[in-house]
């Protein structure tokens, strides 16, 4: 029995170690190849809390080093956890500018390599090589849980909560917004999240519960040795999730019960020569697995639950109508039309040059509240580049933006999107893995369902809301008429409807100037008619647009009015007919 | 740069304490199993009715055996049957050992029953080299499943890691392969070994100081994990009282290192006479070849060989000395030949230092329950078992001796530990050649005393 | 401060740091133009070693034509990883992540075939006799010169290759412009084979210099193949004279560090060092801010 209880535990560990990290490179997409080392640093916290103290053994602790603070596992417990997020988020912390993947595989293998290095150095803190060993087992009243079968419940109860945690936090619109930030960082952030925190924190959550198992396994094992938190403990548990299905807890599940069982299976059939194989098998599968399968044994999405990923029937489906009513009651409630006209972005003077490039070159025009204004002109005239300046995803070289009078220049872009300013992207950056749906209630702004703290403290309120954002998403895609496709992963959309979900995405923040870069391009004909219905209707709405667009049959079915960029500077403005009746520029425009 | 080879064993570890951190055996053996960090998954199976070959025990052995150690029978434990558990390294890097060790006790089973003495019953379970985990799933089971009273344990972590297991359960242990003085003076847990490194570490200096009258100044060499009061007290107390002189540097160095450049460099700036190194396992030949390649031309006494070593350093190990509790098959002592003719009939090849220390450990236990017999008492009862050891510390050997009589061994009821014959070895063309016999000395003894 | 001392250390730390030049040179080249993270590059490193002592000891070559053997092994094994696994998944779009995930089965599986092969044991290469020169307090063995200044010769070739030849710079613009290179008529498939066999043929170099010093075991890829990719980050990605000064920076940095430090503290000093380095500058020392 203690033999199976035995693997049993082993698995547990494994399985929760995989799950948790499961959270940062499934929903996250990060890549931590220290995952070892918070487990470590949990087991050395509670071993130093929890050994007797030097009164305790009489003065008699013959090397010397093996004592500690004397704890109860319980709040030594605690306390790994807390020292494991904080651990956590002190390495996490400079890393937020390091967003390239390679860069965070890079910076956790160092700190795996440092952290390593540093438990074998620091005699006094981790005993050294031989690490601390004597950590009292866990009790529970008076009973003393030693044998393997009797703590084996706790792993269990252990890897249940953690399982339940991240897949509260992974399904919740937390992991929503992780999964957003995993394929398109600055999408996320130019409708408004804040695209920093939430990776800063499933960082952090999937430590502390390494830490959490890591105090664990020490009371277990009774001791802690550096040996256990080598890099090679970190690959193999990057390997389960791999193995079962990169953000699939059910497949993280799987893979760490076949690779936790590999080895006494191994041995049972095989005999003990059987051993230097296990690796070559481990190593091989991991090959297979990503030539063959890629997505792992279980892929994201898929599992024991099914969901439903066809179209909606239209009974659930909302009207435009009902939809536009709903979403023009604005939440403040404020009348928009009397400011109709009024210029509320203006745009003074930006200047960029990259290298000896001069983009922008003294860029001025304003954008008037509830028009369609088309920034129009050749390739290369400055007018992305202008959009990134305006939104603030690149620094202006001079010059200023001001939104509704206040000086914004320079503003990070989420900042901006809270402001009512958001956009979006010519080359669509809407979410593959997916929902439609999903996609666009990511951009409904100020959900508690987002906030670590509001899912663990208010979770009926985070719920109640969430059928709320939901439903606005809904309504978001009714306007544009693809609601019927809100389940469908957006992958498998077609590219007109990808553009349209990124404008819903738009909607869905309630921002009320949207600049849209290229909407039609690369759309088939039967699209484009939808994004003009759907562009119609967010002027309808009274919202201020301003699009980058090639198709002059476009802008004019559209634009009130447009900004002519010649070289990064305007050269003239008005109604579109009116512009495209000047030669010059129709001849500038068209290359003839 | 200096990476901590954690995940890159070496065969070579002769001591198996050694090992132990970087032990995470093959690199992706130990990824898998991290799980050998976690557990090594029970310790593996255990060994369950390890057939006790009967190969190489011949009636002659057995009669010597009853001349050295007294009649079988009732008095010799004829009818008593000690459930015992192994705990070695089957797998991973150190498998070698487990096996010689291995050997060693089921060799020492097989004739003791014929001398009709008592029944040693063994388990074996799986510490991999050197893993916690493992060795702590491994006492577990050996506990529930096979109900053993006695545990003879190898390896210094996973031995050091066990410590409570085997206080709570009883277990009167003993570790022949892995002493570490994070061991001694542990509940019903005794050393059969000399402690490594430390207990050697005045007879080596003490045959330096007689051999180089002329050196003074000391430079010590070592690791965390091994030796460490022997580098920080021991070796420099030793010193100073023997030359008068001083130790002008103290290095250490992480486990497993290969570039010794910038360590000896350090030891070249100190201009050292001689050098006292606990340096061991595949990193003592790396760093005989640094210290010669800086042309530093000192005696280098160090407290371990190894073939693996001898290799990576070559010929410049022909210049090292090591001081240890070196085991010789060539011993004439009458036990020994019984030992070194079984081994050789039963497993084809002599026996080593490992395979005769955990062979004489089963000789322990019964002489223990052949005095526990003797006195009335039960002879599976640990507690009785480990006050007969502490009554009378003193047990025939396979070390020293002559050719009429078995050596002796001491154990120390303080903290557990033993005294054997120790000697200085000089490389010869590779090969160790012993120089002079050392004994183990008191830290308040004079250390010359050391050198016999 | 002993001068003698610094002295001793300095040369020490040339020779340790010029090998971990040509690692982080080799495995920049790869990294910078494939993106991929080549951890098998371990299996290049290893294989070169057993291909010089198993032409040794089973051929009975000779050392230099061990040499030349443990070359051509250790460059077809890099070149071969790049032709069955990684090259087949580029073109089934395989992420980065997945190509990194079978680079690290490879280099867990091949160190135990290599031991179920060869067996756990050091090997050792018969080799000539390493004399040791004694300049005034320094010693410096007669391998480490030629090792040393061979590294510098292979590091300028390399470079000059890239700066001075058309296909060079056809790696240097598949490196920083792959789509444009693509559409300017480079073959991609051309110039990754080329980059696996220049950095593949590096790491062999490095690994037989230390093969001819010390011995092979069948884990010895992983730790240089690690020194390799800090070097290449520590002088910035994309730069090949950046990653060779980042190598000899930790060379001479872990060294330096022992004249106050106890060795076993070497590695915090370059770990910790490489990580603020990360921090404050994640360019790398030689490398140009991304736009």
């Amino acid at each position: 029995m203690s033999y199976y209880a035995d693997i049993g535990i082993t698995i547990l560990i494994l399985m929760t170690l995989a799950v948790s990290l499961n959270l940062l490179l499934g929903y996250a997409g990060r890549v931590s190849m220290a995952h070892a080392i918070f487990f470590g640093i949990g087991g050395f916290t509670a071993a130093r809390l929890t050994l007797p103290t030097k009164e305790e053994l009489g003065g008699v602790a013959t090397s010397g080093l093996q004592t500690g603070a004397g704890w109860s596992w319980v709040w030594a417990l605690v306390v790994a956890i807390v020292v494991a997020f904080l651990a956590a988020l002190l390495i996490s912390l400079p890393a937020v500018r390091l967003v390239r993947g390679e860069y965070l595989i890079l910076l956790t293998l160092a700190f795996q390599l440092v952290a390593n290095q540093l438990m074998g150095v620091l005699k006094n803190v981790t005993g050294g090589p031989f690490g601390l060993s004597g950590i009292p087992s866990m009790t529970i009243g008076d009973k003393v849980l030693f044998l393997p079968e009797e703590v084996f419940w706790v792993f269990l109860v252990a890897a249940v909560v953690s399982i339940a945690i991240c897949w509260g936090l992974g399904e919740s619109p937390f992991g929503r917004l992780l999964k957003g930030l995993r394929e398109h960082d600055t999408a996320v952030a130019s409708v408004g999240k804040n695209p920093v925190v939430p990776e800063l924190l499933a960082f952090s959550i999937s430590a502390a519960i390494a830490g959490g198992v890591g105090a664990l396994a020490a009371f277990y094992y009774g001791s802690v040795v550096p040996s256990n938190y080598t890099l090679t403990f970190s690959i193999l548990i990057v390997s389960v999730v791999v193995l079962g299905g990169i953000g699939n807890l059910t497949g993280t599940v799987v893979g760490a019960i076949i690779l936790g069982l590999l080895e006494p299976m191994l041995r049972k059939w095989f005999g003990d020569g059987a051993i230097p194989w296990q690796a070559v098998i481990y190593g091989a599968a991991l090959v297979l697995m990503m030539r063959i399968r890629p997505q792992g044994l279980i892929p994201e999405g898929k599992g024991l639950i099914r969901r439903r990923r066809g179209r909606r029937p239209e009974a659930e489906v909302p009207t435009e109508a009902e939809a536009l009513e709903r979403l023009s009651h604005r939440d403040d409630g404020a009348d928009t039309s009397a400011a109709l006209g009024m210029p509320i972005v203006e745009v003074h003077d930006l200047q960029k040059s990259f290298g000896g490039l001069k983009a922008v070159n003294g860029a001025t025009f304003t954008l008037e509240q509830g028009k369609v204004t088309a920034l129009i002109g050749p390739n290369g005239a400055g007018k992305t580049t202008i959009f990134n300046m305006i939104c603030g995803s690149i620094e202006a070289d001079t010059g200023t933006v001001r939104l509704r009078g206040e000086d914004v220049t320079g503003e990070a872009p989420y900042k901006m999107a809270r402001r009512g300013l958001a956009r979006s992207f010519q080359d669509v950056r809407v979410c593959q893995r997916l929902s439609a749906l999903d996609n666009v209630a990511m951009g409904v702004p100020d959900q508690p369902g987002e906030r670590v703290s509001q899912l663990i403290l208010r979770p009926l309120r985070t719920r109640r809301v969430e059928q709320e954002v939901r439903a606005k998403a809904l309504d978001c895609l009714a306007l544009l008429g693809i609601a019927s496709q809100a389940d469908v992963l957006v992958s498998d959309l077609s590219y007109g409807d990808q553009k349209l979900v990124a404008i819903a995405r738009l909607l869905a923040t309630g921002c009320d100037v949207l600049l849209l870069d290229e909407p039609t391009s690369g759309v088939d004909p039967a699209s484009v008619e939808k994004v003009i219905a759907g562009i119609g209707r967010l002027r309808a709405l009274g919202h201020t647009v301003c699009l980058v667009e090639h198709s002059v049959h476009f802008v004019q079915r559209l634009a009130d009015r447009a900004v002519f960029l010649d070289q990064g500077t305007v050269i003239a403005e008005g109604t579109v007919d009116e512009l495209m009746n000047r030669r010059e520029l129709a001849e500038l425009y068209f290359g003839t | 740069m200096k990476i901590r080879r954690k995940d890159t064993p070496s065969q070579t570890f002769s001591f198996p304490s050694v090992d132990v951190s970087r032990r995470s055996v093959l690199f992706g053996a130990a990824a898998i199993g991290g799980a050998a960090a976690l557990a090594a998954c029970g310790g593996g199976g255990s060994d369950k009715g390890s057939s006790v070959s009967t190969a190489g025990v011949n009636s002659a052995q057995a009669d010597g055996l009853n001349a050295i150690f007294g009649p079988g029978g009732k008095e010799g434990g004829v009818d008593v049957k000690l459930a015992a558990g192994m705990m070695l390294a089957v797998t991973g890097q150190g498998s070698f050992y487990g096996k010689v060790m291995g050997n060693g006790a089921k060799l020492a089973a097989s004739q003791i029953k014929a001398a009709k003495g008592f029944n040693y019953d063994i388990s074996i379970a799986d510490h991999k080299s050197g893993d916690v985990p493992a060795a702590l799933s491994g006492v577990r089971q050996l506990v529930t499943q096979d109900k053993i009273r006695v545990l003879q344990t190898s390896f210094g972590a996973p031995s050091e890691a066990i410590v409570p297991l085997i206080a709570q359960n009883k277990l009167l242990s003993f570790n022949g392969g892995g002493s570490s003085p994070g061991q001694a003076g542990k509940e019903y847990l005794w050393q059969t070994r000399m402690i490594f490194g430390d207990d050697p570490a005045p007879g080596g200096l003490a045959w330096i100081a007689k051999t180089y009258p002329d050196a003074k100044k000391l430079a010590i060499i070592g690791t965390q994990e091994n030796g460490v009061a022997g580098a920080k007290t021991i070796g420099p107390e030793a010193w100073k009282k023997l030359t008068g002189g001083t130790v002008v540097a103290n290095e250490q160095h992480d486990v497993g290192l290969t570039d010794f450049s910038s360590l000896v460099a350090r030891v070249k700036a100190a201009a050292p006479d001689a050098i006292l190194t606990f340096t061991y396992g595949d990193d003592v030949g790396y760093l005989v070849k640094a210290i010669r390649e800086a042309k530093i031309e000192v005696p280098v006494m160090g407290i371990e060989f190894t073939e693996q070593g001898a290799k990576i350093a070559g010929a410049a190990f022909d210049t090292f000395n090591f001081a240890t509790d070196f085991y010789s098959p060539d011993n004439e002592n009458p036990w020994n030949k019984i030992f070194v003719e079984g081994h050789q009939a039963a497993y084809g090849e002599p026996p080593e230092y490992y395979g005769a220390n955990y062979y004489e450990q089963v000789f322990f236990y019964w002489e223990l329950v052949r005095r526990v017999i003797a006195a009335g008492g039960d002879p599976t009862d640990t507690d009785a078992l480990q006050k007969a050891l502490i009554d009378n510390p003193v047990f025939k050997s396979l070390y020293g001796g002559d050719a009429q009589t078995a050596g002796e061994v001491t154990f120390n009821p303080e903290d557990h530990t033993i005294s054997k014959p120790m000697g200085v070895f000089k490389v010869v063309g590779g090969k160790p050649e012993k120089v002079a016999d050392i004994v183990k000395v008191s830290s308040t003894a004079d250390p010359a005393t050391a050198l016999v | 401060m002993d001068l003698n001392l610094l002295a001793q250390l300095t040369v020490s730390g040339v020779v340790v740091g010029s090998s971990y030049a040509l690692l982080g040179v080799s495995f920049g080249i790869i990294y910078a133009t494939t993106k991929i993270f080549h951890l098998a590059h371990a299996v290049s490193f290893a294989a070169a070693a057993y291909g010089a002592v198993w032409a040794s000891s089973s051929l009975g070559l000779g050392f230099a034509l061990a040499l030349v053997v443990g070359l051509v092994v250790g460059l077809a094994f890099g070149v071969m990883i790049e032709l069955v696994f990684y090259r087949p998944m580029r073109n089934k779009d395989a992420t980065l992540l997945s190509i990194f995930l079978v680079s690290l089965g490879i280099s867990v599986a091949f160190p135990n075939l290599l031991q179920l092969a060869f067996g756990p044991d050091n090997r050792t290469l018969e080799r000539p006799g390493n004399p040791i020169y004694e300049l005034g307090p320094v010693t410096i063995t007669r391998v480490d010169v030629i090792g040393t200044v061979l590294i510098w010769l292979l590091i300028a070739a390399v470079t000059t290759f890239i700066v001075k030849t058309r296909f060079g710079r056809s790696i240097t613009a598949m490196r920083t412009n792959p789509v444009m290179a693509e559409a300017v008529g480079i073959d991609s498939k051309r110039v990754f084979t080329v980059v696996f066999v220049i950095g593949s043929a590096l790491v062999a170099v490095a690994s037989l210099i230390q093969t001819s010093k010390g011995v092979a075991t069948p884990n010895m890829g992983l730790q240089p193949t690690l020194i390799g990719f800090i070097a290449a980050f520590l002088g910035g990605i994309g730069s090949l004279w950046g990653a060779a000064l980042g190598g000899l920076a930790l060379g001479l940095l872990s060294s330096w560090s022992a004249l106050w430090l106890q060795v076993d503290y070497g590695p915090v000093v370059v770990f910790g060092v490489m990580f603020l380095i990360l921090l404050v500058r994640p360019q790398g020392l030689l490398g140009k801010a991304a736009v």
